[in-house]
C-alpha cells in the first residue's frame, strides 16, 4: 500500500513540475527569416509569433551582432569651434537594437525585479566596453545611445506586441518589429523575453540574416572590390549622360558651372 | 502620407526618397540655370543637410558635376568659348591638386576630421565669395549707371607688374592674355585641392580667379572653366572611388537628371530677371548656406560623438 501511495505521489509531482515547466516556457517563430536589401529597400517589418507564460509580459528585441565602433568625441577647440578630439572605442555594442514591449517599461520596472533593466537600451551599458584616451568620458555611453537613436538603429517601442487567447498557462503573442532602412548586411537575432514581476522567466530566440541582393549587391561588390574600375565606370556613365543631356537640350548653351 | 518611391544607396548605406533627391537636383539646377553659376557649392551642403554622409555627398557631387560640365563644355565648344591651352595648363594643376586633396581627405578621415575640414572650407569659401558678390551687387544697384570697371591692360597695377615679371610667360591667343605658365599651374593646383576637399568642380572659385587674376574675358572664362572642371572632376571621382569608396553613383545620376532639367528651366526664368537682382539673390543664398554651416561649427552639437571616417 505504501508503495502505491509513493508512486502516486511521484506521478503527481512529475505532472506538477512538468506543467509548471510548460507554463514557464517561451516559443517564437519569425517571418521572414532573411531580409534581402534590394534596390527599392526602405526598411521592412518582421513578424514574431509565439507563446509565453500567461502571467508574463513579452519583450521582443531585434539585435545586431556585437561590434566595435571607433569614434571621436567632440570638444571645443580654442573655446570657439567644435571639432573631433579624443578617440573612443565602444566594444560589444550591437549594431542595431530595437526593443519592443507590450507594456510600458517603467511599469514593468516598478513591479520589482532587476533583470528587466538589462533588456532596455540603457541596459546595454553593462555589456559595452568603452576604451578612450584622456579623461572626461563619463557621458560617452549616453552620447552613444543618442547617436544610435538618431540614426534610427536603437529604439524602444511600445504597443507593437499584441496578445491572443490564453490556455494551459500560456498565451500567444504577435510582435510587429519595424526594421530601419539604414541596415548593414550580416547576422541578426530576434529575442523574446517573458518578464514577470521584473524578472525574466523564459527566453527564446531566432536568427535573422540580412544580405544585399540585386543591383545594390552588384554595386557594392564593384565599389568595394574593384574600386578603380567602379570609379572609371561611374565617370564614363556620367560623361555619356552629360552628352545625352547636351544633345537633348542642345542649343541652350548653359553649363553647370 | 510618405511618398513611396525609395532607392537604397549601398555606398551611403541608407535609402533615400527618389523624388526628394530629384527635387534637390532640380532645385539646385534651377538656381544654377537662373544665376548662370555652378550648383556644386550648394549641392554638397544640401545633401549633408538631407542626411547623406559629408564625404559621400562631396564625392558623389563630383561625379554629378562630370555629367553637368560635359553638356556645358559641349555647348561652349560649339560657340568657340573654350581656351584649350589655358584649360590644359589649369587642368594639369587641377589634377595634381585634386590628387593632393583626395589624400588630405583620406588622412583626415582616419583622424576623424574630414567632415570638419569640409565644413570649415565651405564656410570660408562661401563667406568670402558671398560677401564679395553681395557687396559688389549692392554697389552696382546703388550706382546703376556706373559699371564696375572691367580689368583691362590700360592701367598697369602693381599686381600686373608682378605678374609680368614671373618666369615662363606664354601667350594665350583665345583669351588675349600673356601670363606665366607657373602662375596658371599654381592656381590650377589650388583650385584642384579645394575641389577635392569640397566635392565641387571649383567653378565658383575658378571663375573669379580667371577674371580677376588671369584677366581673361568673361565669355571665354565660362567655357574654359567648364572644360577644366570636367577633367578635374573626372580625376576627383576616380580617386575618391578608388581610395575612399565614397562615390555613390546612383545618387550622382539622380542628382544629374534633376539638375539638368532644373538648369534648363532656370535658364529661361533667369532671362526675366535683372542682372543685379540675380546677383544679390544668389549672394544672399550663398550667405544663408554659409551662416547655417558656421552655426554648426560654433554651436554645441546635439551629439558629442562622430564616427571615424565620416560615416
Amino acid at each position: 500500500m505504501k508503495i502505491e501511495y509513493f508512486i502516486l505521489f511521484v506521478a503527481i509531482g512529475i505532472f506538477t513540475v512538468s506543467t509548471a515547466a510548460a507554463q514557464d516556457d517561451a516559443r517564437m517563430t519569425v517571418e521572414p527569416q532573411a531580409i534581402h536589401i534590394g534596390a527599392l529597400f526602405n526598411g521592412t517589418t518582421l513578424t514574431a509569433k509565439g507563446s509565453l507564460p500567461a502571467d508574463s509580459e513579452a519583450i521582443v528585441r531585434f539585435m545586431g551582432a556585437p561590434c566595435e565602433f571607433h569614434m571621436k568625441e567632440k570638444g571645443k577647440v580654442g573655446g570657439i569651434m567644435w571639432m573631433n578630439l579624443d578617440s573612443i572605442t565602444f566594444k560589444g555594442a550591437p549594431g542595431v537594437c530595437m526593443v519592443s514591449s507590450a507594456v510600458d517599461f517603467n511599469h514593468l520596472e516598478a513591479n520589482g525585479g532587476a533583470s528587466i533593466g538589462v533588456l532596455r537600451l540603457s541596459g546595454l551599458k553593462g555589456s559595452v566596453q568603452i576604451e578612450a584616451n584622456g579623461d572626461g568620458h563619463e557621458n560617452a555611453f549616453e552620447e552613444f545611445l543618442k547617436l544610435k537613436q538618431k540614426e534610427g538603429l536603437y529604439r524602444e517601442m511600445l504597443g507593437n506586441i499584441s496578445y491572443g487567447s490564453a490556455s494551459e498557462g500560456q498565451k500567444t503573442f504577435v510582435a510587429q518589429i519595424p526594421i530601419p532602412s539604414r541596415l548593414s548586411p550580416g547576422a541578426y537575432t530576434v529575442e523574446l523575453d517573458a518578464v514577470r514581476k521584473g524578472e525574466i522567466v523564459a527566453r527564446a530566440e531566432q536568427p535573422v540574416t540580412v544580405n544585399l541582393v540585386g543591383f545594390p549587391a552588384l554595386l557594392a561588390a564593384l565599389a568595394f572590390g574593384h574600386s578603380a574600375l567602379y570609379g572609371i565606370l561611374a565617370t564614363i556613365i556620367a560623361l555619356l549622360a552629360g552628352l545625352g543631356i547636351g544633345l537633348v537640350f542642345q542649343g541652350s548653351g548653359k553649363g553647370g558651372h | 502620407m510618405s511618398i513611396p518611391l525609395h532607392l537604397y544607396l549601398p555606398i551611403a548605406g541608407n535609402s533615400v526618397n527618389l523624388l526628394v533627391i530629384l527635387g534637390l537636383g532640380g532645385g539646385v539646377g534651377l538656381l544654377s540655370g537662373i544665376f548662370g553659376v555652378g550648383g556644386g557649392f550648394l549641392m554638397t551642403p544640401l545633401l549633408i543637410m538631407f542626411g547623406i554622409p559629408p564625404t559621400v555627398a562631396a564625392a558623389s557631387d563630383s561625379n554629378q558635376i562630370v555629367g553637368a560640365s560635359t553638356s556645358g563644355t559641349l555647348a561652349h565648344f560649339r560657340l568657340g568659348n573654350v581656351d584649350f591651352k589655358m584649360g590644359l595648363i589649369l587642368l594639369i594643376g587641377g589634377i595634381a591638386g585634386g590628387t593632393v586633396g583626395v589624400q588630405i581627405i583620406k588622412v583626415l578621415r582616419q583622424l576623424g576630421n574630414a567632415d570638419f575640414l569640409i565644413n570649415l572650407t565651405y564656410v570660408l569659401m562661401l563667406g568670402i565669395i558671398g560677401s564679395y558678390m553681395f557687396a559688389e551687387s549692392l554697389q552696382s544697384m546703388r550706382k546703376t549707371q556706373k559699371k564696375i570697371p572691367a580689368p583691362g591692360p590700360r592701367k598697369e597695377s602693381m599686381y600686373g607688374r608682378i605678374v609680368k615679371k614671373l618666369p615662363w610667360q606664354m601667350e594665350f591667343e583665345r583669351s588675349g592674355v600673356r601670363v606665366s605658365v607657373l602662375m596658371v599651374l599654381i592656381l590650377g593646383i589650388l583650385v584642384g585641392i579645394l575641389a577635392a576637399i569640397m566635392g565641387v568642380g571649383g567653378g565658383f572659385i575658378m571663375v573669379p580667379v580667371m577674371v580677376y587674376m588671369l584677366r581673361m574675358p568673361m565669355h571665354v572664362v565660362v567655357g574654359t572653366s567648364l572644360f577644366q572642371i570636367l577633367f578635374t572632376c573626372i580625376n576627383v571621382t576616380i580617386m575618391q572611388a578608388w581610395r575612399n569608396h565614397t562615390v555613390d553613383f546612383i545618387l550622382a545620376l539622380l542628382l544629374l537628371i534633376g539638375s539638368s532639367v532644373g538648369a534648363q528651366v532656370g535658364a529661361k526664368l533667369g532671362k526675366k530677371l535683372r542682372g543685379d537682382q540675380l546677383k544679390i539673390l544668389l549672394a544672399s543664398l550663398v550667405l544663408v548656406v554659409m551662416v547655417k554651416m558656421l552655426y554648426e561649427l560654433l554651436a554645441r552639437p546635439e551629439i558629442l560623438l562622430a564616427y571615424v571616417g565620416g560615416h
